[in-house]
């Protein structure tokens, strides 16, 4: 069978890999920057609103790449568990992704240090705690919403991430050396289970780390709504993965036009999964009208949110929905790059819609300013870590049994 | 024509790197066609008669009842104040249900590319139909003066110059119902012709002959014939997808737009869906094992094919079992006292028994597909399958009955009980689902035969690819 795999380059670039540090570098400039600009932005009071704005660009930005690397764990799982073959020769960058959970997940510590180390409610307004005028909806809640169970609940959220992503790279590159079918049959005997317990984790981690900025508001569907867009974002990542590595001279085999197109069809569902989502939460509160649900809506109906959520609408659906849909651009590999840009551009956008739209902020200059450089920042540092944790690794799990169909693979008309 | 499909195999094992085959048995694409024909073409054997024997006459209780229900009115049901949606909604939302396995295996299967969903989707997209009839019935006679159901339709009046409400999630239903009824019930035909044709062909009665060349709409299979018959299929695959989805984010809209706790939650939508589809696999699978028994087609719905759909089950039973914990969660965390005390009534009230029969057979008793032995041994597949179809008639029953039975003043509480007219007709539309179902089997080609040739072909091949591919 080996004599089927065809002689690709299937290492990263070295010059991106010598990228690291300047994009450590102007990662840190940016996020500093990026706390200049927030500072300037301007309230809707007298209170000065800059540190909060700050606090939760760093939180959309961070979420941005978490989000994504949380969908392509779960890509990874869902392979295994429905013995899919024709993702075989692209997998091993979806491992690479998840596999930085680990340390992206560092860069939570600011968020969760402000949580146990101060009362500050920057970010969770939960967090000044009982008796410091919270509204009694909120007051009641605080058994939940408190620092300590707040701390275990990141760290079990985290754990199960971190635990999934390790396992299933461990085993990936073990199976490189090896080749042993068995590791296979492992990990699709415990996809079953791990994505259960991942589940549970985004649903529950989406209420935690995002829902809880509005700590009196409430959506059941919220984890969902998470969910798509991750799943969204993660492949359009992986499109434009595929797409550079290409232009590099990688993958030029093992990555064909079948995948690209099965990639974009991936995406182009999960536009339309997003769309049904967002689509239904709103629904269902404009036409229940129940006060407590429509504020967190209201507050994105006014000081210039309504025309980033409208700007969702036409965005984050009905572009990309008519913009690939045909069959011709899904096999167009820069034409699909650029159109998965723009969806990582816009699903930007709607984590900013649902983080930052506060009580007392309006849509400022600076502040889209400062969340654009905080964005930019973290793009840079994911970027350098993703090419430390990649390093020499290979970027196709070349023994992969299930390699040879993926590789002969054809999409029907 | 050479044997292209393996002898027999434990097609449950997974080799990674190696498709299992679907058909088992040493099959020809004769012996397929004559696998299916002689269901059709010979005589029934008892068990089929025994089982029409039953459902026939519930399906005339069904239609006297019906009858009994117009010359008096609603009020033979148990429906009463506060709750004026009893089981003839439970009923409705249960049968919609079922019938999501059908589309969802014809058109989202196939747009993945899953093969296996050759063998048993004829079978499910009939059973699709026939559920999305029963479910139909329930709404159609619950509007109260049934012989007005039309004024449903959107048409300008002139006696009335009235339209319907639009805004209404209840008018939305009637157009996903029906949008969805039409096209699985295109999709099915369609589906069919080529089959249909075959029946034609070997048939030696001048009825049978006469009966299948209409139906069949001359097919020839001639290579022009098929080339617009694949085309017609992608394109239904692709339009039935959304429909898959929408209809039950619909009819959960019936509950979710309104501000009743318990019923206004935003995981609705995709809840109903995941239950949907749950239960549909549910039913296929109590359909699906006792066919294959009775009519000797384990070669072609093999164990990998049954175990498939319990792991589907599985899946979404378990979604489920997350959408209950949410709401669950959500109607704490929301501090709505309301909403919190209408779970803890559906939970530990006087329906707890329902809540509790609901979550064991919706969430724990799917959780026995861990176990290989449940998706092994048919006899306890058949029975968590079961349970499956009980637990997902309670849901609606929880989500219906107890939502409304306690109304916000205490002095406009309830307590629902069914009459015996609620009892008799739920089993009267199980007789009409089971009749119809039994024509189905006696008359139609109840397996795709050709969908199924295209598999057996397609693993022979592979087998040959992978046999040569060293040398390529």
């Amino acid at each position: 069978m080996a004599s089927n795999i065809p002689n690709d380059n299937v290492t990263l670039p070295a010059n991106w890999r010598g990228l690291a540090p300047i994009l450590v570098a102007a990662g840190c400039v940016c996020v500093l920057l990026s706390l200049g600009l927030c500072y300037f932005a301007s309230g809707t009071g007298e209170e000065a609103v800059g540190i909060r704005v700050f606090s939760l660009s760093y939180l959309s930005s961070f979420m941005f790449c978490l989000s994504f690397c949380l969908g392509s764990l779960f890509f990874v799982m869902v392979q295994h568990l429905v013995r899919a073959s024709w993702s075989a020769s692209i997998r091993r960058i979806a491992e690479l992704l998840a596999f930085t959970i680990p340390w992206w997940s560092l860069l939570f510590l600011p968020v969760l240090a402000l949580v146990i180390f101060t009362n500050e409610p920057w970010i969770y307004p939960w967090n000044v705690g009982a008796g410091q005028g919270l509204p009694a909806i909120v007051e009641s809640k605080l058994q939940f919403l408190n620092p300590l169970w707040f701390t275990i609940r990141i760290l079990v959220y985290f754990g199960v991430w971190i635990f999934a992503a390790r396992w299933y790279f461990s085993m990936s590159r073990k199976q490189d050396e090896s080749g042993d079918s068995e590791i296979t049959l492992k990990l699709q005997k415990w996809a079953g289970p791990l994505i259960m317990l991942f589940a549970l984790a985004l649903n529950f981690g989406a209420f935690d780390i995002m829902m809880s900025t509005d700590p009196a508001w409430f959506s059941t569907i919220y984890g969902v709504y998470l969910f798509a867009g991750s799943m969204l974002s993660f492949f359009a990542v992986m499109i434009i993965l595929c797409y550079l590595l290409q232009r590099n001279g990688r993958l030029e085999k093992m990555v064909n036009t079948e995948h690209f197109h099965d990639m974009s069809k991936f995406q182009f569902g999960f536009i339309v999964f997003w769309g049904y989502i967002a689509f239904s939460q709103f629904l269902l509160y404009w036409y229940g009208n129940i006060p407590e649900e429509t504020l967190w809506y209201k507050h994105r109906m006014e000081h210039g949110w309504q025309y980033i959520g409208l700007l969702l609408i036409a965005c984050h659906f009905a572009l990309p929905f008519l913009g690939t849909m045909s069959r011709y651009v899904r096999r167009r590999k820069a034409l699909m790059a650029s159109w998965a840009g723009f969806i990582l551009f816009v699903h930007w956008i709607d984590l900013m819609f649902l983080i930052l739209p506060q009580e007392g902020i309006p849509v400022s200059f600076m502040l889209i300013a400062g969340n654009l450089v905080c964005l930019i920042g973290m793009i840079c540092l994911f970027a350098a870590l993703f090419t430390l944790r990649v390093g020499d690794t290979s970027l196709v799990a070349v023994k992969d049994p299930w390699l040879p169909e993926a590789l002969a693979y054809q999409v029907g008309p | 024509m050479a044997s292209i499909a393996v002898s027999e195999v434990d097609n449950t094992i997974d080799t990674p790197g190696r498709r299992t085959p679907l058909v088992t048995g040493d099959q020809t694409y004769s012996s397929v066609t004559q696998m299916i024909c002689r269901i059709s073409e010979e005589a029934q054997p008892t068990i089929w008669w025994i089982t029409f024997a039953i459902a026939f006459p519930a399906l005339l209780m069904f239609g006297a009842l019906i009858g009994y229900l117009f010359l008096t009115g609603v009020g033979v049901w148990g429906n009463m104040s506060p709750v004026f949606w009893g089981w003839p909604i439970v009923n409705f939302v249960f049968w919609v249900g079922i019938g999501h396995a059908g589309t969802l295996i014809s058109a989202i299967l196939f747009l993945f590319r899953q093969n296996w969903r050759t063998s048993i989707n004829r079978a499910a997209e009939a059973m699709t139909i026939f559920a999305v009839i029963c479910a139909g019935t329930f709404p159609g006679i619950h509007v109260g003066r049934a012989w007005l159901a039309f004024w449903l339709a959107p048409y300008p009046s002139l006696n009335l110059w009235m339209w319907p409400q639009f805004r209404s999630p209840l008018l939305w239903d009637v157009f996903a119902v029906g949008t969805y009824a039409s096209v699985s019930l295109l999709f099915w035909y369609m589906g069919m012709i080529p089959d249909l044709a075959t029946f034609r062909d070997r048939s030696t009665n001048k009825w049978r002959r006469m009966v299948y060349s209409i139906l069949s709409l001359g097919w020839t299979g001639s290579s022009r014939h098929w080339m617009r018959y694949e085309k017609a299929y992608g394109i239904l695959a692709a339009l039935a997808t959304p429909l898959v989805l929408s209809v039950h984010t619909v009819v959960s809209f019936d509950f979710a737009v309104s501000q009743l706790p318990g019923w206004h939650t935003t995981i609705f939508p995709p809840y109903f869906v995941a239950g949907a589809i749950f239960s549909g696999f549910g039913m296929v699978l109590t359909l699906l094992i006792p066919v294959r028994a009775i009519y000797g087609l384990k070669h072609l719905i093999t164990p990998r094919h049954l175990e498939n759909m319990c792991k589907i089950i599985l899946a979404t039973g378990s979604m489920v079992g997350l959408a209950y914990t949410t709401e669950f969660f959500m109607a704490w965390y929301s501090q709505n006292k309301y909403e919190y005390d209408t779970f803890v009534f559906r939970a530990f009230g006087p329906y707890w028994w329902a809540y509790w029969i609901m979550f064991l057979c919706n969430v724990i008793s799917p959780q026995l597909f861990w176990l290989k032995v449940f998706r092994q041994n048919t006899v306890l597949m058949w029975i968590v399958t079961i349970f499956v179809n009980i637990g997902m008639w309670f849901e609606r029953f929880v989500i219906t009955v107890t939502s409304l039975a306690r109304d916000f003043l205490p002095s406009s509480w309830g307590y629902f009980s069914p009459t015996w007219v609620d009892i008799l007709m739920l089993v009267g539309s199980f007789g009409l689902f089971t009749t119809l179902f039994c024509l189905f089997c006696r008359y139609l080609p109840i397996v795709a035969i050709s969908e199924v040739k295209g598999v057996m072909s397609q693993h022979a091949h592979a087998q040959h690819r992978q046999a040569h591919g060293e040398s390529h």
